[in-house]
């Protein structure tokens, strides 16, 4: 077993008592059963004290339980020193007066008091230091700790977004090659299938020619595939403004109402994931911790920056210890360049900033 | 808690042994005849204490033996609390105990000589002892994980407290060095409460069972502690 281990202040400090019990027991005349009664009834109060784990203040009561005994039985003052001990071990270093004041009050200085009140002194002060010194240790290891599971959640975080945002950048760009086949291509086509059926109409001659059959039924079959892979080329799973409203729409805590301004075709994966975040994370927010009845979304593009705004007139403020996805949000969005701040009124208003060309992680 | 006493009697009849013993052996003391020249059976009374001595730590085994067999983690599982637990067990452990002082008490009260005032002291004396001795057995059962080792370290412990508490000797033999030392021992108080109430010192014989009484709490707070090992 390693010895460290053992030896600690709490440990440490029962040998003192210990010691100073034997030191106690041989300079009082303990065979007078009365002044061992009076030592072993110091010995059973510290002892009850300590295995119930008794608060600071019951020491207190012990030290005025032994001024009184003091009063009239003066050898007995010593037996003071085990709880003075107690009370120095856990930083009460103003006890030190009383002891003094009674010792020249009813005793008076002899060299053997002085020598046993020293090793008191010395012995609760430093074990008093050394557990100080220990507890500090315990909370930086535990402070460290605790940074260190914060980052590494922050870094999953990340490494989570880095995905989603991959994920929305394929939906988006599927998007675009969807709509550009749509509107460039397939217009061309349509147009020129148009214009095949108007020659058509003008010289019918031309049904029986075998070249002008082939264009058209090629021209026809484009326009069929160039359809199905429009279609097929269009996500299927919901992003962007899309997710936006069907967060807002599922949200049935309170009355929601939606704002929108501005050009959203300026924003991209990054922007989309962002505010999606933001929302997701101050409607649970009001959900959890506020009594809203009205809550208002504003979503403003305007160059060059895009703003989203969301309020409510619940309870304004997020009890201590929460809000570390918020905090985690704000971290991210100053990083890219923009801005989540809080405002509190007869409101509690949640805005966020970004602007519209990203500074990083785009 | 009943439940508990219940059962730990139930225990301890079963141990048959123990039971016989513990009352044979007040027979045996009190046909050893009082020496001559002594008013009072002080040397009876204190060769009985080591009789109590090991009936109470042998009665107590069953707390040891309980957290041997990892019983007390069923226990502790149970809605039973510990404190139950062990006020169940010490009072069953207080009954026999009592029993059996009170035969010895009405044994020597037939067989000995000695006044009034020190049987009416001694009974209450007694008392205070065997309720030093069954905590005491509680607080020397927690070093120890098993029965065996318990009782081969406390057979030499006992022996050791009774001769140097002054149970088997009067204590006018003791030296004075060794009386310095014998005093921290809760038997030598039990020795000493018995010369004082031969003394007629009534009071200090009192403070000497107050004395036993501290001991008794101070084992008690220390061996109360739930242990699982």
């Amino acid at each position: 077993m390693n010895i460290m281990r053992i030896l600690n202040p709490k440990i440490t400090l029962y040998f003192v008592l210990i010691l100073l019990y034997s030191i106690l027991l041989i300079t009082i005349k303990p065979q007078e059963p009365a002044v061992f009664f009076l030592w072993i009834l110091s010995v059973l109060l510290i002892v009850v004290k300590m295995r119930f784990k008794l608060e600071i203040k019951y020491f207190f009561i012990d030290v005025l339980f032994w001024l009184v005994i003091i009063v009239f039985f003066e050898s007995s003052f010593i037996l003071i020193l085990p709880s003075f001990v107690i009370l120095l071990y856990y930083g009460k270093l103003w006890s030190i007066f009383p002891v003094m004041l009674f010792w020249f009050s009813f005793i008076g200085f002899d060299v053997e008091t002085l020598l046993i009140i020293s090793y008191a002194f010395v012995s609760g002060g430093t074990l008093h230091l050394w557990k100080t010194t220990e507890e500090t240790a315990i909370q930086n290891t535990n402070h460290y700790r605790e940074t260190i599971y914060l980052l590494d959640k922050e870094q999953q975080k990340l490494l989570e977004n880095q995905h989603e945002i991959a994920q929305l950048s394929i939906l988006s760009e599927r998007d675009r090659i969807a709509q550009k086949l749509h509107d460039d291509l397939g217009h061309d086509l349509t147009g020129a299938l148009l214009a095949l059926r108007a020659l058509q109409t003008k010289h019918p001659e031309l049904i029986k020619d075998s070249s002008f059959e082939a264009i058209n039924s090629r021209l026809e079959s484009s326009v069929e595939n160039l359809k199905e892979t429009v279609v097929n080329t269009r996500s299927e799973q919901s992003y962007g403004l899309e997710d936006f409203k069907n967060l807002i729409s599922s949200f049935t805590y309170a009355s929601i109402e939606y704002q929108q301004n501005g050009n959203l075709l300026k924003l991209n994966a990054t922007h989309w994931h962002i505010l999606l975040s933001v929302l997701k994370e101050a409607l649970t927010n009001i959900q959890k911790h506020s009594k809203a009845k009205q809550v208002t979304v504003n979503f403003l593009v305007e160059d060059p920056v895009v703003r989203l705004l969301i309020k409510n007139d619940g309870v304004t403020s997020y009890p201590k210890g929460t809000g570390s996805g918020l905090k985690y949000m704000r971290r991210r969005i100053e990083s890219l360049g923009g801005v989540l701040s809080l405002r509190k009124d007869y409101h509690f208003t949640l805005i966020c900033v970004l602007p519209l060309t990203l500074e990083v992680g785009e | 808690m009943k439940i508990v006493f219940e059962l730990s009697l139930k225990r301890i009849m079963k141990q048959r042994l123990t039971v016989v013993l513990m009352f044979l052996f007040p027979i045996i003391l009190i046909l050893v005849p009082q020496p001559e020249g002594m008013p009072t059976p002080t040397i009876g009374y204190g060769i009985f204490g080591l009789v109590i001595l090991f009936s109470a730590f042998l009665l107590s085994k069953q707390i040891i033996e309980d957290r041997q067999n990892k019983t007390i983690i069923r226990i502790a599982a149970s809605p039973m609390t510990h404190r139950n637990y062990l006020i169940g067990h010490l009072s069953a452990y207080m009954l026999v105990l009592g029993l059996q002082i009170l035969f010895f008490w009405l044994l020597s009260i037939l067989f000995w000589t000695a006044p009034i005032e020190y049987y009416l002291w001694g009974l209450p004396m007694l008392l205070s002892f065997t309720v030093m001795t069954i905590c005491f057995s509680l607080f020397w059962h927690t070093f120890f994980k098993t029965y065996s080792t318990s009782i081969a370290v406390y057979s030499i412990a006992a022996n050791l407290l009774a001769v140097m508490g002054g149970l088997s000797f009067p204590l006018e033999y003791m030296p004075d060095t060794l009386r310095l030392t014998a005093i921290v021992l809760p038997t030598y108080w039990y020795a000493y409460g018995l010369e004082l109430i031969t003394d007629g010192n009534y009071v200090y014989a009192f403070l000497s069972l107050l004395i036993l009484l501290a001991f008794a709490i101070i084992f008690l707070v220390i061996g109360s502690k739930r242990r699982f090992e």
